[in-house]
């Protein structure tokens, strides 16, 4: 019974001949056999299985379902490179839509469904309506994709027969499995049409909410997709909703797990009570906890949403960092993914327990992560400033270690935290002069020769040192010497004696033997504001060695309404790549929070919503808010507000 | 937001099956193109503005589903996880080259009903066996298998039933997760609980490496002396993160439709987000924290998954010690068993060793009390303890890392002596769940017109503990 020798020389002829042998064939063993051989030489794109059309057509009047399966799986495959022989089926797809028995009429309902010909299309179209009210369920849900997939073949068809409607009353069907496929079937039109738009009201809402214990794990899914287009209408609806969702949390699929917090998420900015947020959103906590024993693909979406999720929520997970604690065989992407998770989560009160942790790191053998566990050290000291004292130490004993791609990106950061915290840790710089020779990278040559410019008074040397740097001025990238030369000028100005012969050989590098504009410009401008103000050495001072502006890490943070967008779409590859939505998916438009007395916002944007009306104003697909009073429901009368699921 | 087509591929990429959904999906040719540009990390590819590819390795095969990109990233992930485990129960793991090849027309089918219109649609294994009959395993259990002939039978002879009955078109059954018309000979209830023990153990404190290295230096290489010397030391850091993941395994063979109660105690511990087969009548459990009500599907399924932190560290532990030795250049490793109650014994305990192996080109003087030791692959030695390990038990591993000769030497004109960076131990031991989550009651609680009156169901509990990813830093 081995597929595998079908493979090997599957003759048609040879089939052919087994097919039509006269010989006994008990439980139709035999053409079952040779049409597994058919099949796997068909999806191995063995084109010669073509000639075998004809007498593909004779098997399919058989009565057994494992063969009409095999048959019509051929049919699917090169209807379209034979339609003639194609419609030669059609006689037997038509009467089997009519067997006594379920499966062959779903079976043959899909099949219809699938073939890609007009004829097909043509010919489904009446049976379709019966088979909508079928009495098995089976059938009724394949009916519906069947409508779905029909109208995606021919829209114009569909809209005209009536279909729409009668896949619409499928909402109110008495088997939940049904009015998820119903629902399903919907949502597939109305996504890929212009016209028509999914509103669901706080009738088919509460409904939908009911049956969904009921429905299997995909249903569930496509549910709570669809629940995305219910706007509640005041602070109670909304949360009753959420509470009723909430259940869903302990699911074992991930994808309903995440899709319910989506929606609890979305029903929130419709809440104006925080106690009653703040209750609803603590639930999210455990369940994303248990995402994290699933494989590693899960774990990562999980993290990344995880991730969006605290940026809102920091509370919900605040006392249980630990769960984020990385093993070093977990795969980098997922070690990377925890790191910036303990970084949102880290406070002035678990920063010693963080701090013992990313020490841990930063001696892994990875040297990808060993690098990113050091910068975070150096921004967690730019973030919490009550913990910098203790970042920093931890920082120079990794400095001691003297591991050179840990003493440079120690530089980096040090850097950055002289930034923020100016005149207040130089003693450290006394530690860093030890380790000039560890650096090799022009990041961190950059980093140290700002330093070394920036407090070259204060540093015994610092001509000495500058100069050792200069010596391989020319071969530098462009980084470094633009650091070089800012940080000579640097030196010049706060020890014009020491300074004197360096900057004068500097500026000539810079201005008569380099090609990059960049530094020539740069240089020159140096070199103006040195001669003309040589009299107003102050002046000079000020401008040279003027105040930055302040660094802060907030720079990773997502503002307000990129967050918001991107909680509207947890899940999707928008919540994993952290970029709004009309950046990630061309052509697509973002969901958006819709009008309600109920909607709150933690954050005013006026342009936005002026937007928002526009929009609503001019499409008629938005617009069952504005267009109520005037009873305009657009093109299509199922979108109208709580007649989706109206009893029936 | 549908699923665009299925493709199996070898670990090179060979396309082993195809299966298209939508009309003209991008192809295998174009998807392994694009992979091997892309990062080796790279989750999800990014096959254009509106298409993604969403793959996993399983065994030897590579599992690659193409999409629209506005589909929610989980469901295709999961339909991944869902086909390889219906694959799993039709074919029995590992899935390989032959298995796929030789099942193409039934994996075909199987692919049929589980995707609907680009979206998965059935993925119960019970729901399936209904619409794909597997008749090829009959065959062949038939001419002999070696075990458990009476558990397959029983099965198999149902499955046939089922199969004759779909042929002639019969309903189906009314509980989505459960086969019509299951009938057995042998009517069987099994638990299983298997709990999953992750920890982190943080290196020493100076102080305490310090007592350690003092211990070892009065009595070198102590464990040649004493055959069971006095295993757990006094002092031992405290876990940094202690988890046990739990599952409750469910394996009826129950004619009929029976309705199954179980009473779990957790002990005083707290259950982390639950996650609930949908078999599982929710709200008893709500009403009834730790009863499981329900309506099993036929065969093997998994009921609950839960998570308990803060457990206790299991019944092997082990610690690393460097700088030991007259040159400071020598590392021990120790692993022990304690004596937990109901336990006799853990099996398949094995060590990794885990070193720079950019850094360190061999390992010199292995002196292992017992056990095997070999380095595997680079910068991972396997220390393995084949069959059972007794409990009061414990071993000890010294030796010396060989530094590659072509590192530069430091300041001081010496290279830096390496020593292991990580432990890590796994074993598996039944009979206990470190968590102390035990079943108070099995029920049979109705449905038992399908049985003969006098036919006691056989019932069975199994616990497991399997640490997996025990990691002691060094």
């Amino acid at each position: 019974m081995s597929d595998a020798k079908f493979f090997a020389k599957g003759k048609a002829a040879e089939l052919r001949v087994e097919l039509k042998s006269d010989k006994k064939d008990k439980n139709f063993a035999r053409r079952k056999t040779t049409l597994k051989r058919i099949v796997a030489n068909m999806t191995m794109n063995n084109n010669e299985m073509i000639q075998l059309f004809p007498d593909i057509l004779e098997c399919m009047n058989v009565d057994s379902l494992e063969i009409k399966k095999m048959c019509f799986l051929y049919l699917i495959n090169y209807a379209r490179v034979k339609p003639d022989l194609a419609n030669k089926a059609l006689s037997t797809l038509l009467s089997d839509i009519n067997d006594r028995s379920p499966l062959i009429r779903a079976l043959a309902l899909r099949t219809m469904s699938c073939v890609p010909l007009g004829t097909y299309a043509r010919a489904i179209v009446e049976p379709l309506q019966d088979l909508l009210r079928d009495s098995d369920p089976y059938v009724r849900k394949t009916a519906a994709f069947g409508v779905a997939k029909l109208w995606a073949a021919d829209p114009n068809l569909v809209e005209k027969s009536g279909l729409i409607e009668s896949v619409n009353q499928l909402l109110v069907d008495s088997n939940p499995t049904v009015v998820s496929a119903g629902l399903a079937a919907l949502s597939d039109i109305t996504d890929k049409s212009d016209g028509m738009k999914l509103a669901i009201g706080y009738q088919d809402a509460s409904k939908l909410i009911k049956i969904l214990p009921d429905c299997n794990e995909w249903s569930q899914t496509y549910i709570l997709t669809a629940l995305m287009s219910y706007t509640p209408q005041d602070t109670a609806e909304a949360l009753l909703m959420a509470e009723r969702l909430s259940p869903r949390l302990a699911h074992s699929n991930a994808s309903v797990i995440l899709g319910t917090i989506r929606v609890m998420i979305y029903l929130t900015n419709y809440i104006s009570d925080d106690s009653a947020v703040d209750m609803l959103v603590r639930r999210f906590g455990p369940p994303l906890v248990t995402l994290l024993s699933k494989p590693y693909e899960i774990q990562y979406v999980a993290l990344r949403n995880c991730f969006l999720i605290l940026q809102q929520y920091p509370y919900i997970l605040q006392n249980n960092i630990k769960v984020f604690f990385c093993k070093y065989n977990d795969p980098i992407y997922i070690k990377v993914s925890k790191l910036e998770i303990i970084f949102l989560l880290a406070s002035e009160e678990n920063m010693p327990e963080i701090l013992r942790e990313l020490r841990e790191y930063a001696s892994e053998i990875d040297v990808q992560f060993v690098r990113k566990a050091v910068r975070a050290i150096g921004k967690l000291a730019i973030k919490i400033k009550g913990s910098a004292r203790a970042c920093i130490d931890t920082l120079l004993d990794l400095v001691a270690t003297r591991v050179s791609y840990i003493v440079q990106e120690a530089t980096i950061v040090i850097k950055n935290i002289f930034r923020k915290y100016p005149n207040k840790y130089e003693s450290i710089i006394t530690v860093l002069c030890k380790n000039l020779d560890s650096l090799d990278e022009p990041e961190a040559k950059a980093a140290m020769i700002w330093i070394i410019g920036q407090y070259a008074d204060r540093i015994e040397n610092s001509d000495e040192i500058l100069d050792d740097f200069l010596f391989t001025f020319k071969e530098e990238t462009i980084e470094v010497q633009l650091a070089l030369l800012t940080a000579t000028v640097k030196l010049f100005v706060q020890r014009p004696a020491k300074g004197q012969e360096l900057v004068l050989q500097v500026l000539k590098w810079a201005t008569e033997e380099t090609d990059n504009p960049d530094l020539r410009d740069r240089g020159y401008m140096y070199w103006r504001l040195l001669s003309s103000s040589s009299g107003n050495a102050d002046l000079t001072r000020q401008i040279v060695m003027g105040e930055k502006p302040a660094v802060t890490v907030e720079s990773d943070k997502l503002d307000d309404k990129t967050l918001e967008e991107l909680t509207l779409n947890i899940g999707s590859l928008a919540s994993i790549y952290m970029r709004p939505v009309n950046q990630i998916f061309k052509g697509t438009k973002a969901k958006q929070l819709e009008q309600s007395p109920a909607l709150r916002r933690a954050f005013s944007d006026g342009p936005v919503m002026t937007q928002q009306m526009n929009v609503t104003s001019s499409a008629a697909e938005d617009g069952e808010d504005d267009f109520a009073d005037t009873g305009y429901r657009g093109p299509d009368v199922f979108a109208a507000r709580g007649d989706l699921l109206s009893e029936a | 937001m549908s699923i665009l087509a299925l493709y199996i591929t070898d670990i090179n990429g060979q396309q082993l099956l195809e299966y298209p959904v939508a009309d003209y999906p991008p192809t295998n040719k174009s998807i392994q193109v694009a992979l091997r540009d892309c990062p080796p990390d790279e989750v999800i590819l990014r096959l254009s503005p509106n298409e993604l590819v969403f793959h996993r390795k399983q065994d030897s095969l590579v599992f690659l589903l193409p999409c629209t990109a506005t589909i929610p990233s989980l469901v295709p992930l999961e339909f991944i996880s869902h086909l390889i485990k219906v694959l799993h129960d039709y074919f029995q793991p590992p899935l390989t080259r032959q298995k796929i090849e030789k099942n193409f027309s039934t994996i075909m089918m199987l692919l049929n009903e589980m995707i609907e219109d680009g979206y998965p649609f059935v993925t119960e294994e019970n729901a399936l066996r209904d619409l794909v009959p597997y008749s090829d395993s009959i065959s062949k259990y038939l001419k002999g298998a070696t075990s458990s002939i009476k558990n397959l039978t029983s099965s198999k002879t149902s499955s046939m039933q089922s199969i004759s009955s779909t042929d002639i078109g019969a309903p189906r059954s009314n509980v989505p997760w459960r086969r019509s018309n299951v009938k057995h000979n042998n009517n069987e209830l099994y638990v299983d609980i298997h709990e999953s023990l992750s920890v982190i153990i943080p290196a020493l404190s100076p102080a305490q490496k310090m007592l350690h290295s003092l211990a070892s230096d009065t009595t070198p290489s102590a464990s040649a002396f004493y055959t069971v010397p006095s295993a757990v030391p006094s002092v031992l850091p405290e876990p940094i993160v202690s988890i046990a993941h739990g599952s409750v395994y469910a394996t009826t063979r129950l004619s009929g439709i029976p309705d199954i109660q179980i009473i779990l105690s957790f002990g005083n511990r707290i259950l982390e987000g639950p996650a609930f087969h949908p078999c599982v009548r929710l709200a008893r459990w709500r009403e009834h924290p730790g009863t499981l009500s329900f309506i099993p599907p036929d065969g093997k399924c998994c009921l609950l998954q839960y998570t308990i932190s803060g457990v206790e560290s299991g019944p092997i532990g082990g610690d690393l010690k460097t700088g030991l030795g007259t040159a400071k250049d020598e590392f021990e490793v120790r692993i022990w068993s304690r004596v937990p109650r109901n336990v006799k014994f853990v099996e398949n305990l094995r060590l990794e060793l885990v070193y720079d192996g950019d850094r360190v080109q061999n390992i010199k003087g292995v002196r292992a009390s017992s056990g095997e030791f070999n380095i595997e692959k680079k910068g991972t030695g396997i220390w393995r303890f084949p069959g059972k390990t007794p409990m009061g038990w414990s071993s000890t591993l010294r030796g010396t890392m060989v530094v590659n000769e072509e590192l530069e030497p430091g300041e001081d004109g010496t290279v830096q002596q390496e020593f292991p960076k990580y432990i890590k131990i796994s074993y598996d031991c039944m009979g206990m769940l470190v968590s102390g989550t035990k079943v108070e009651s099995l029920r049979i609680t109705s449905g038992r017109q399908g049985l003969m009156e006098n036919a006691k169901p056989y019932k069975g509990v199994k616990y497991m503990t399997k640490g997996t990813d025990i990691v002691i830093r060094g």
